[in-house]
């Protein structure tokens, strides 16, 4: 498949044939560029209070990166889906539980994600909220994310192969 | 232990103000969630001094810490039980700051081209001819400088501010003229707000640093030395 031909994001969820290169390990405050480099040189200028992990993995001839962001303090988890494309990357879904609101949801690129503006957390132009409904919904769930179980919802997300906790670094 | 406490105010992703109240001892304080920064870098870049200072100065006004180290927003520890005036001035810095997404690119240049020509007019009153948006010599009035300052002995220094791509390129064009024409009088100068974080290319930069005669200055390392080169390439100024 060229770089160019029509590609969405269940196309990339649904292809068996994911090859996970790199698990990352946790890390805590800013996200430097070398790990994900959204922002060309610049960091993602997170807290101490946040902890990160980068997943690489390639699909559909193409390069992706997942990044795991989780505060249990506030409660919030995300689960970014990046996409390489030429010199850039761009985010074309995420995964998401806060207890601010709504349960787990995610906001995706809807239709070919080739068109994704790269450089933001979420490109505005083309995103759209699943499922549906209002913001103003209460989170009724419990937050029950943590380092331990993170890297496995975001692999039942994304569908990639996770190993045992006991071969990856936690 | 603390809170995590959900307001009813909208954040910058479309979902609620949340902050972090942390409880020791009997005494509490705010914090952010720990990626405000993150939030705010989706819309506009923070890396230029005058929009890092206006977040500083938001802090500030709200009587927060701005811990840059690490990215986070804290109150000063109140008692838990007087706690309301810190809650709703913290609660307003999370209002306020998300406008800060609304510093344009323009804005924040116009800012800094502002802060530049005001040092350079404040340093020079009275001692040299200072003129703003000035042509470097009456034959060349196509050749504009954001400010222009004539000393009594006929030196003159031409500054551009360099807030953009062609702003860069038209210092190195004025110099281009100034050197090829031997107007030995007139010293350009171009003033970057921050030489390794410019928004100029680094193609341009090598060009400006590299050239013969073009001047250069960097807003953040200091202010007084920018003037003080001004004053060196004019020599004697006394009016």
């Amino acid at each position: 498949m060229s770089s160019t031909a029509t590609l969405t994001v269940r196309d990339i969820i649904e292809d068996p044939a994911k090859q996970v290169v790199d698990y990352g390990a946790w890390q805590t405050g800013p996200v430097p560029a070398s790990k994900f480099p959204l922002r060309k040189q610049k960091r993602l200028k997170y807290s101490h209070t946040w902890s990160w992990r980068v997943i690489k993995f390639e699909s559909v001839q193409r390069q992706f990166l997942v990044l795991l962001v989780l505060n249990a303090e506030i409660g919030a988890f995300s689960a970014r889906l990046a996409i390489k494309m030429g010199d850039d990357w761009a985010i074309i879904c995420t995964h998401e539980l806060h207890l601010s609101h709504k349960n787990w949801h995610c906001h995706f690129v809807s239709g070919d994600v080739n068109r994704t503006n790269p450089g933001y957390l979420r490109d505005k132009e083309n995103t759209v909220y699943f499922p549906s409904g209002g913001k103003e919904i209460p989170c009724t769930i419990e937050f029950n994310v943590t380092l331990t179980n993170a890297m496995q919802i975001a692999a039942r997300r994304y569908r990639f192969e996770v190993p045992d906790q006991a071969e990856m670094d936690l | 232990m603390g809170y995590a406490i959900v307001s009813p105010f909208l954040w910058l992703d479309d979902g609620p103000v949340t902050f972090y109240g942390r409880v020791e001892g009997g005494q509490i304080r705010f914090e952010d969630s720990g990626d405000t920064l993150v939030q705010i870098e989706d819309a506009i870049d923070l890396g230029s001094e005058a929009r890092l200072q206006t977040v500083r100065d938001l802090a500030g006004s709200h009587g927060l810490i701005f811990d840059e180290a690490d990215n986070a927003f804290r109150s000063q520890w109140v008692p838990i039980d007087n706690s309301d005036a810190a809650i709703f001035s913290f609660l307003s810095f999370m209002n306020r700051i998300q406008d800060v997404t609304m510093l344009t690119r323009e804005k924040v240049e116009h800012s800094f081209r502002d802060d530049l020509v005001a040092a350079v007019q404040e340093f020079f009153e009275g001692r040299a001819d200072v003129q703003e948006r000035a042509a470097i010599a009456p034959d060349h009035g196509e050749y504009v400088t954001d400010v222009l300052v004539t000393a009594a002995n006929g030196r003159s220094a031409a500054i551009y501010a360099a807030t953009s791509e062609p702003k860069a390129l038209e210092a190195l064009l004025s110099a281009e003229l100034i050197q090829r024409e031997g107007m030995r009088n007139v010293t350009p100068f171009l003033v970057y707000e921050d030489l390794l974080a410019s928004s100029v290319s680094k193609r341009t930069r090598t060009r400006t640093i590299n050239h013969d005669i073009l001047r250069l200055g960097d807003w953040s390392g200091g202010k007084r030395e920018i003037v003080s080169k001004v004053q060196t390439a004019l020599g004697s100024i006394a009016a």
